[in-house]
């Protein structure tokens, strides 16, 4: 999804065109090459072409070169463009583009001084400048260089990312630590990036995108977590401008657990105003640079250029949770996913299920897989499900207790551990691993890489040791025998039988009034308009239909229903994270990570519709974020006048609302008629 | 207080241009004074430096002595002819300024006033006569003087230039005229340096090595193809290729740093042009020569 056709243009600005001639002699070709005459001009154009190198030459008066070198370099835009100043010297060319003073000063990345003899100027010293710029280009910001996305994306390299967790406050231990960490990464090299999680576990912690940016200055690629638990969708949007401006390019998007109750005051409102699958498209947009209109004009803003990952959790113990997270990872491969972390887990099986699944589906999207180490302090909690997704079974809690009884608390064995899963992640085809860890020091990752490095070609005889099934656990394919892995034929999903009487009668509306091609939806179309253009009867509508899903539905009044795409159940009112595209990672054999007493409602949605064996709808298409602008007003006209998210994929053609100044008129005079 | 002074007591010493204002607005160069006066014995304020009009000298380095700083003036003989180079050495001494650099000047086309018209009545030779005329009571053509002025006399010298002979037969006649230290253009070789000490040692006087911080690849290419004699190693322009801005001022710190400390046993001072990165200079100083060069001035 990530941007990497800007075009190669030159831009030459100077006061005489002799030297557009020289440079495009120079490149030959290899880079198309533009002009400006004057500084005005050569400003404009380097700011809305963005070229890949700007040449300045002599520009009319003394002085003015300098100038606009200046604000070349200064300027938020144009900062990081490549800048090669030429001095041409010859008897028409008195002047030097830079006085003596001004060169003392000069911040460009290079500098020429050319000499004409008898006309002649050799072309040749221009050609290898230029092609050092282009170099400088591509490890510059906004630019293509980033060792995450080439380190993921070359199938002979491992990628290594190393997973911080910021903490509260602004001058505490674990910050100072993190970024100590980050800095040996950064001097050793062996890793490819280090990520920060987005407020870990639902707390409030210092800012990863402004470590992220931190970090970057240090030398080494931070990958940025984003959370949709907390930041709605202009917030997000706003962050990754401010990341694409300060060349932070490697995103995680994730949904997020859910608030932790230790906020300020409280637990802190969800946002949950887009999901991961949103998430992607919005950075997917971005890339391709996003249009938008601002005081009825039209613009088309530069690209960014983001590498973005998502996450899946295939260590689901139930059938309906784990169908669930792949129809999700199709949407999120579909939305553009470039790359995707599995959440820890220390099932081997499960990690190549991932690995199958992609490849059975036709997607080539490089895995990463989660390395936690895991000390018996954090197996004994994940075990008991106290951390959302991680899942540690009985069998691997009593190793690990096993372990922590050695005379260094189980650290070598855990370590070892970690290495093992390296080599086997390595061995079926992952394009890296993504090391986690509380108190792990860089010595012990890289101790990590050195170890999975040597064991990598024997993985196979290692898989054994990683087979922890969950009790009753469902795996999506049948399981190889010879390798303990799993074959590429899916696993048999049993068909459901019994009935929901909401859900059939629900179904049964829902073919009769909502849709588009049946007679009562044409019959009713003109009612609904008619009562669309009260705001008397709209009210009265509106508060019935919302009555009436309150009683079924737990209705939020969200204007924009999705009860459609979740076999009924409303992701407003009983999911708390608000997912629209299929289940977060949080559930826990079936519950959900809030509520554990409720049903996740993408457990209860894939068993309704798999009684109707119509499970699969639930990767078919993409949900929209919800509209707020519907917030509050009465769903099933906004369905049936065309101006809800499914009235659009329906193809329900809209009718605009009346602005409300003229609603306004006719109450005022309506009233008035009633006074007189 | 004479920087000979300094240099007979065996200090390092060290002095930093600070560009005077283009007009009259003093405050920003009041403040970069500030950021490398705790850390230089002298602030050393440039004749229309590089042939760009600027503020007087005299009266730049005026204003230092009475904020307590000890200023470096530059003389330049291109705008003045000998009645009033003499004359505003003499002002200058009465201002209580007595350490000055004296110098010829780049021709006018290499500045902001390319048509001016170069005086050149004296050369940085007879420049260094006239001024020890002064210093010994009387001027150029024998007059007596009222009171005689106490200077300190600084001249300047090109190490890397070639051929190097000629250069050093009028380094050799300034300092039979009188001069008592020299201030070297910069060096970024500690054998070029090492070379020039070696042909000067039997003048037996001090030398402070020039140093400019190299703000970027492209600055370093430029002083390499427009002022004579200084070159920069191939090593350190590739050293700052292609690094984002905030890697460069890191890296040329580095650089300075470590040529700085390689050639501070060669040498009895040093000279920082660093026109815009004066910020950095207390930390080169602290990390050359251990600590603050003078105390804050109460």
């Amino acid at each position: 999804m990530s941007n990497q056709n800007q075009t190669d243009r030159i831009l030459v600005i100077a006061s005489v065109q002799d030297l557009v001639n020289m440079i495009k002699e120079a490149v030959g070709g290899s880079l198309e090459v533009t002009y400006a005459p004057n500084q005005k001009e050569g400003l404009e154009r380097a700011r809305k072409d963005l070229p890949a190198i700007i040449v300045l030459g002599y520009l009319e008066p003394q002085g003015t070169a300098f100038a606009l070198h200046r604000k070349l370099r200064e300027g938020w835009i144009t900062k990081n463009i490549p800048l090669l100043i030429v001095d041409i010297e010859s008897a028409d060319h008195p002047q030097r583009v830079l006085s003596m003073e001004e060169g003392l000063q000069m911040e460009a990345d290079e500098y020429v001084s050319l000499h004409r003899t008898d006309g002649q100027v050799s072309v040749s010293r221009l050609a290898e400048p230029i092609a050092r710029l282009k170099e400088t280009l591509h490890t510059r910001l906004r630019t293509t260089a980033n060792l995450v996305r080439e380190a993921i994306l070359d199938p002979d390299t491992f990628c290594v990312t190393w997973e911080q967790v910021p903490g509260r406050g602004a001058f505490e231990m674990q910050q100072e630590e993190l970024v100590e960490n980050a800095r040996r990464a950064a001097r050793r090299g062996r890793i490819h990036a280090v990520s920060v999680t987005d407020n870990p576990g639902g707390n409030p912690a210092i800012s990863t995108e402004i470590l992220c940016t931190e970090i970057r200055k240090l030398g080494i690629e931070p990958l940025v977590h984003l959370a949709f638990r907390d930041k709605n969708r202009n917030e997000c949007e706003s962050m990754l401008y401010g990341l694409a401006a300060l060349g932070v390019r490697n995103l995680l998007l994730l949904t997020g657990d859910y608030p932790s109750s230790g906020g300020f005051m409280g637990r802190s409102k969800p946002v949950f105003d887009l999901d991961s699958v949103h998430g992607l498209q919005l950075v997917e947009m971005m890339n391709a640079g996003m249009e938008h209109e601002a005081m009825g004009k039209k613009t088309t803003l530069a690209p960014t250029d983001f590498f973005a990952g998502t996450s899946v959790s295939p260590f689901k113990q139930s059938e309906a949770e784990l169908v669930g997270q792949y129809h999700k990872l199709k949407k999120k491969v579909d939305a553009g996913a470039d790359f995707v972390i599995t959440q820890l887990g220390y099932d081997a099986r499960k990690l190549h299920e991932v690995l199958t699944w992609l490849k059975v589906n036709g997607y080539n999207t490089p895995v990463m897989s989660n390395i936690y180490v895991l000390p018996y302090g954090a197996a004994k909690i994940m075990n008991a499900n106290q951390i959302p997704g991680c899942v540690v079974t009985d069998k691997l809690l009593e190793e690990v207790a096993q372990e922590a009884k050695a005379s260094d608390k189980g650290r070598s064995a855990r370590l070892a551990r970690a290495a093992k899963i390296y080599a086997v992640a390595k061995g079926m085809g992952c394009a890296g691993a993504h090391i986690g860890g509380h108190g792990l020091t860089y010595e012990m990752v890289e101790g990590i890489i050195d170890k999975g490095e040597e064991l990598a070609k024997d993985w196979k005889t290692l898989v054994a040791e990683f087979d922890y099934p969950q009790p009753n656990g469902f795996y999506f394919f049948e399981r190889d025998l010879k390798t303990g892995l799993n074959l590429e034929t899916p696993a048999s999903r049993p068909a459901k039988t019994g009935l929901s009487p909401v859900y059939e009668l629900s179904r049964l509306a829902h073919v009769t009034l909502f849709n588009p091609r049946s007679i009562i939806f044409k019959a009713f179309k003109p009612v609904m308009k008619r009562v669309d253009s009260s705001a008397r009867i709209e009210s009265i509508f509106g508060s019935m239909e919302h009555l009436a899903k309150v009683a079924m539905f737990g209705c939020m009044n969200c204007g924009d229903c999705s009860l459609f795409d979740v076999a009924f159940l409303c992701p407003m009112s009983q999911c708390p994270k608000n997912q629209r595209n299929g289940p977060c990672g949080g559930s826990h054999e079936g519950w959900c990570e809030v509520h554990p007493d409720k049903k996740c409602v993408w457990v209860r949605a894939y068993e309704r519709l798999k009684r109707h064996k119509e499970d699969n709808s639930i990767g078919e298409y993409t949900v929209p974020p919800c509209n707020w602008e519907l917030m509050g007003t009465p769903s099933w006209i906004n369905f049936y006048l065309g101006r809800d998210h499914t009235a659009k994929r329906l193809g329900i053609p809209p009718v605009p609302k009346k602005p409300p100044s003229v609603e306004r008129d006719k109450v005022k005079s309506d009233q008035k008629t009633a006074s007189s | 207080m004479h920087l000979s002074e300094l240099f007979r007591n065996g200090k390092f010493v060290i002095t930093c241009e600070v560009t005077p204002p283009k007009g009259v607005d003093i405050g920003e160069f009041l403040n970069t004074v500030d950021m490398v006066k705790d850390h230089v014995d002298a602030v050393s304020i440039g004749d229309n430096q590089r042939a760009v009009m600027r503020a007087a000298s005299l009266v730049i380095c005026h204003l230092l002595k009475e904020k307590n700083i000890e200023p470096l003036m530059e003389l330049t003989a291109r705008d003045r002819n000998r009645i009033a180079l003499q004359s505003d050495l003499l002002g200058a001494a009465i201002m209580g300024i007595e350490n000055v650099l004296l110098v010829s000047g780049y021709p006018p086309s290499v500045g902001d006033h390319a048509q001016a018209k170069p005086v050149y009545d004296l050369d940085s030779v007879s420049l260094v006569a006239a001024a020890k005329a002064l210093t010994q009571g009387h001027d150029i053509t024998g007059h007596a003087l009222d009171g005689i002025p106490s200077l300190c006399l600084g001249v300047a010298a090109n190490p890397g230039l070639k051929p190097a002979e000629p250069h050093l037969e009028r380094l050799k006649q300034k300092i039979a005229e009188g001069a008592q230290f020299i201030q070297t253009q910069a060096v970024y070789d500690p054998e070029v340096l090492e070379k020039f000490m070696e042909s000067v040692s039997r003048l037996n006087v001090p030398v402070m090595v020039g140093h400019a911080m190299l703000r970027s690849a492209s600055m370093a290419s430029f002083m390499n193809s427009n002022l004579p004699g200084v070159s920069v190693p191939d090593k350190f322009i590739k050293e700052l290729e292609g690094l984002p801005k905030h890697q460069i001022a890191e890296t040329s710190l580095r650089i300075s740093i470590d040529l700085l400390r390689r050639m501070k046993p060669l040498c009895q001072g040093v000279h920082f042009l660093v026109a815009g990165w004066e910020q950095y200079v207390p930390t080169i100083v602290e990390a050359v020569v251990g600590q603050k060069t003078r105390q804050a001035s109460s």
